[in-house]
């Protein structure tokens, strides 16, 4: 008998992926809807192409559904998807690397009535106020590419996703030294670059 | 979460955590779903029973670290064991030639032996020969005719009397 999704929804991680062992394609879906928020920012991020992160987050799941029968439940499901989103997306990105420049025409909107943001920038006073929303975040975007894969991932992974340093170190199998202190070089690269609009 | 006190951020940390806020809609997520199953029965009308297997296989053996290592050791010591018993092969098929090269020089010296024992036999048959044509003088008609040769044969088997004259000769004399 089937469960209504109601019950996929209050069911925990475990729970779906047992059932989705169990050849359950609704508990799969399930944990496709509750990733796909997450790992899109992540994606996202670490692309800055939206049309690249689309068919990378499809990868992802598609590899995820085939991998599932051996997932021993070691880690928690969360790492362990977050794990194989952040491998297929550094082997993304060092393909593209080799035949393309990515465009960072790419600009995200949406941010301009976030309260946070305005908080952040009213906060700052004098040349950040003064910058347009858009303006800034495209040179976020650039700040964020010229920074190294592996750094690149760290910022996602901790400023943008939240993320504790034990989770990044185990998802990118590092030190939680390795993360502290690539998250130390790519701040201090970021504050470089984007020194002329924050000060 | 990372950040306890928001305060205490740089800048370019806060500029970077506002972008949490940045999540995909709900409806996006939704038609995500839908691409992704009709991606995957798309993908499995495409592939073919080889592909299948073939992706199947190298799935199943990817994250099996432990057991692959362990079978690529086999596989290793397999291939080492093959390369072993084909060089062995190769020297064995190498010495049986120089058996062979062996046997034929055997076989060689055994006719070298026998043209030598033959040639032996040929010198001493040759030497008897040798010896018989010592004695060899010519031949005169005359004497033939005057009763020599056959006669010389006969005088020296026949029976000899007393007086020098054969018996058979004798008895027709006698007779005579």
């Amino acid at each position: 008998m089937s469960k209504s999704r109601a019950n996929y929804e209050s069911s925990t991680d475990i729970e779906l992926v047992a059932l989705a062992q169990e050849a359950d394609t609704h508990a799969f879906d399930e944990l496709v809807r509750r990733y796909t928020p997450k790992l899109y920012g992540m994606i996202y991020n670490m692309t800055s192409n939206r049309e690249d992160t689309a068919d990378l987050l499809q990868d992802v799941f598609a590899k995820a559904y085939r991998s599932l029968k051996r997932f021993m439940g070691r880690s928690s499901f969360y790492t362990w998807i977050y794990s194989i989103a952040v491998n297929m997306t550094l082997n993304f990105l060092k393909k593209r690397g080799r035949y393309h420049k990515v465009s960072l025409d790419d600009v995200d909107t949406g941010l301009e009535n976030d309260p946070e943001f305005i908080k952040v920038t009213t906060a700052n006073g004098g040349t950040m106020r003064e910058v347009h929303v858009h303006e800034l975040q495209k040179r976020l975007n650039e700040a964020m590419m010229k920074l190294s894969e592996d750094h690149r991932t760290a910022v996602t992974l901790y400023d943008i996703q939240g993320l504790q340093h034990s989770e990044i170190s185990k998802i990118l199998g590092v030190s939680e030294g390795t993360v502290r202190s690539r998250l130390f070089y790519a701040h201090r690269q970021l504050q470089n670059y984007l020194e002329d609009f924050i000060k | 979460m990372p950040f306890e006190n928001p305060e205490e951020l740089t800048p370019v940390q806060q500029l970077l955590r506002m972008r949490r806020n940045q999540v995909p809609s709900e409806e996006f997520v939704e038609d995500f779903l839908m691409e992704f199953k009709e991606r995957q029965r798309s993908e499995l009308l495409r592939q073919s029973a080889r592909g299948l297997f073939w992706e199947r296989w190298t799935t199943y053996w990817q994250n099996r670290w432990m057991t692959r290592w362990a079978l690529a050791g086999v596989a290793a010591l397999l291939a080492l064991g093959f390369g072993w018993a084909l060089s062995l092969k190769s020297i064995d098929s190498q010495t049986g030639g120089q058996l062979v090269e062996k046997g034929g020089s055997a076989e060689k010296d055994l006719h070298a032996d026998s043209d030598s024992l033959f040639a032996a036999e040929a010198i001493m048959i040759m030497g008897e020969d040798v010896d018989g044509v010592v004695e060899e003088s010519p031949m005169l008609l005359s004497r033939h005719f005057s009763g020599g040769y056959a006669d010389e044969a006969r005088e020296v088997k026949a029976p000899v009397n007393p007086e020098g004259v054969p018996t058979e000769m004798s008895g027709r004399v006698e007779e005579q």
